[in-house]
């Protein structure tokens, strides 16, 4: 079934023009025609192209000055296109801040009535859902009160109360979860799922890329103003989170090559495994001459999330023409204790006709572990357990989780069911 | 034109910006008295006592001319920093900010009806009972209450850029009082500079309001004419000009 279509966006570019100086006034912009004004040109959004349907909750992830809150001011219609266009069908709330248009001087009530208002309820709405406005808050006791009174939780909490309770098929939310407690948050997701379920449509900003997984069927990814991928949240939240890390920690860290995940701490401990006195034995008949880790975007990286797939990728130099040959790996956390440990023989996974030159990838579906960080044993060997050469923990990864609330050393796949 | 939610929109903000303007003071509305009061006070000495202007029933010829203009002076301020005062919202919700600029005027025009029952209350004891006419003065009053929503449509805009138009107005201002007939009767003027005077639209608008009030007599079909010409043609300028440049404005505010 074709499903309707709220919200159309096509090539959408928005242009900024910022001045080098700031000429606010009339006298200036006089001048203005003797000295022209230098002007920075920012494409806050570039050629940005998506379709919503009734019913999508769409995240819009990125990094700060990507142009996700130009986005949604574009859609709310707050700014206007430079280029392109936007078209909605259906009515627009935009929570783009909570608690814009407050007032200290006035009491809760008059303050909801007048928020309730600008939000575009009408009187006999806003009187009808006053009490259930007020009740949601749990602010019964100072809803009477002058609003200079109230902590700024308070203020918060009566903020989204009113918003929510206006009616709209849209609704435009810039990181209203960044506020608030733990006990409001969960409040917020709950009026998240309810809404889902009643098949309005959500344009979500969030940097929480969890909330995002959870809560979005699709995502939208921002770099600089351009469109990276629109796709399903998962697939989007993921490439975001990966080529995020690796980004950062090369500007971060000025470390380049396969070490950039590391801090130069990790990276001098590192360098440390690798000229250790017993990092490495064996005759080297059969040599390792490198180790290669790769995500799930097949990018070379050596920081990966719990439960994401790892390649290892052993280069390997058959010195001696040997034909007796397995490959295996050790994992090790931090403290030593062995995690896992698998040869290609135990694997069944015979190797025959071996290049003189060449690599053998390992692949792991899932990386049980949540957290830490983990050396890594590489070891070329015979049936019989000879080491051609033994790589002993000279190389690091680091796994880290998603998810806050998971708790323990293993990430295992679990499903709950209650008896009938 | 405007909706009905938008309409109840201007309503409250309009009484709630009004409720504003005297919750945190003791004497409320008597403050707004003030001002015309000290300005009655002291014109009434100069131009009376000092210069010695001659004109019957000169108390409230003055007063009424003092509320008309400050009306006029303080709607207008108020709709200059409409839009920029509530920045806040702008920003972050999409709506007509024209309605900002309306409500700005209304509550003028509340505090205005304030001191004009505070007028109506000197006219009763100087002049007693006023005749029917006098009711004719709603007219020149929801004139003028247009030509400072005009104005301030204009003035509204262009403040979301350029912030000196904040100054440049407050000069204007300085010298309109004094270019009005104010404390001053419109007979003073030499007869060969009145048509130039007249162009002043505020000059018709009180002119008009005093006969009708103070003299019993109904403004000539000319003058009525005139304002009301002018009136439109300020009026629809304002608005076009705020339309046609405030949402390219409002990106810098």
């Amino acid at each position: 079934m074709q499903k309707e279509k709220i919200i159309e966006v096509r090539n959408l570019s928005k242009l900024f023009r910022i001045p080098n100086e700031k000429r606010n006034t009339l006298m200036e912009s006089i001048t203005r025609i003797v000295s022209p004004l230098q002007y920075n040109e920012l494409w806050a959004l570039k050629n940005v192209n998506f379709n919503v349907e009734k019913g999508d909750f769409i995240g819009i992830i990125g990094e700060n000055g990507s142009g996700k809150t130009t986005l949604l001011k574009l859609i709310a219609g707050i700014l206007t296109p430079t280029n392109g266009y936007i078209k909605t069908y259906g009515k627009i709330v935009p929570f783009l801040e909570l608690g814009i248009g407050f007032n200290d001087d006035l009491t809760g009530r008059e303050n909801v009535h007048l928020y309730s208002h600008i939000m575009g309820l009408n009187k006999k709405e806003i009187e009808r859902k006053i009490d259930r406005i007020i009740k949601f808050s749990g602010l019964e006791k100072f809803i009477d009160s002058k609003l200079n009174m109230y902590s700024s939780g308070m203020k918060i909490r009566l903020a989204f109360s009113t918003a929510i309770q206006t009616d709209s098929d849209i609704f435009l939310i810039d990181e209203a979860l960044a506020v608030g407690d733990i006990k409001f948050q969960r409040k917020c997701f709950d009026f998240f799922k309810r809404i889902k379920k009643e098949g309005k449509t959500i344009l979500f900003v969030s940097h929480d890329l969890e909330a995002i997984k959870k809560l979005c069927n699709k995502a939208l990814l921002l770099k600089n103003g351009e469109q990276i991928i629109f796709d399903k949240s998962k697939i989007v939240s993921d490439l975001y989170f990966y080529n995020s890390i690796i980004e950062n920690q090369i500007n971060n860290n000025g470390l380049k090559g396969e070490n950039f995940n590391y801090t130069e701490e990790e990276f001098y401990i590192m360098e440390n495994l690798k000229k250790r006195v017993n990092a490495r034995w064996g005759k080297k008949e059969v040599e390792i001459n490198n180790v290669e880790l790769f995500d799930k975007f097949n990018k070379k990286n050596n920081i990966f999330v719990s439960g994401d797939p790892l390649k290892i990728r052993i280069h390997y130099k058959n010195n001696e023409n040997i034909e007796d040959l397995d490959f295996g790996i050790g994992i090790f956390y931090e403290d030593g204790k062995h995690c896992f440990g698998t040869t290609t023989d135990v694997e069944n996974y015979p190797i025959k006709r071996i290049k003189k030159e060449g690599f053998i990838d390992c692949y792991i579906k899932k990386l049980s572990m949540w957290e830490g960080k983990f050396y890594l044993n590489v070891i070329a060997l015979n049936k019989n357990h000879y080491h051609y050469d033994w790589l002993n923990k000279m190389y690091m990864f680091k796994v880290i989780k998603f998810n806050k609330y998971d708790q323990g050393m293993f990430n295992l796949d679990c499903k709950w069911k209650i008896s009938k | 034109m405007l909706t009905k939610q938008e309409i109840s929109l201007i309503k409250e903000l309009t009484i709630s910006e009004f409720k504003l303007r005297y919750k945190n003071s003791v004497l409320g509305f008597f403050w707004s008295l003030l001002k015309p009061l000290a300005m009655l006070t002291t014109l009434y000495i100069v131009f009376r006592i000092f210069i010695k202007i001659n004109s019957e029933q000169y108390s409230l010829f003055l007063l009424l001319g003092i509320i008309l203009w400050n009306f006029f002076s303080e709607s207008t301020v108020f709709g200059l920093n409409s839009i920029v005062s509530k920045r806040g919202i702008v920003k972050k919700i999409n709506f007509k900010y024209g309605i900002l600029i309306i409500s700005a005027c209304l509550v003028s025009f509340l505090s205005f009806l304030l001191n004009f029952m505070v007028f109506a209350i000197f006219l009763l004891f100087i002049k007693g009972l006023p005749s029917l006419i006098s009711l004719f003065i709603i007219v020149p009053i929801i004139a003028l209450f247009l030509t400072s929503l005009g104005i301030s449509f204009v003035l509204a805009t262009f403040f979301i850029k350029y912030r000196d138009i904040g100054y440049l107005w407050d000069i204007i201002l300085q010298i309109g009082f004094w270019i009005s007939p104010i404390a001053y009767p419109i007979e003073i003027i030499p007869a060969k500079y009145l048509n130039i005077y007249m162009l002043n639209p505020l000059a018709n608008l009180i002119t008009i309001s005093r006969g009708v009030v103070l003299d019993n007599k109904f403004p000539n079909p000319k003058m009525m004419l005139t304002s009301f010409i002018t009136l439109l043609i300020i009026l629809m300028l304002g608005y076009a000009i705020y339309k046609l440049k405030h949402r390219k404005f409002i990106e810098y505010i």
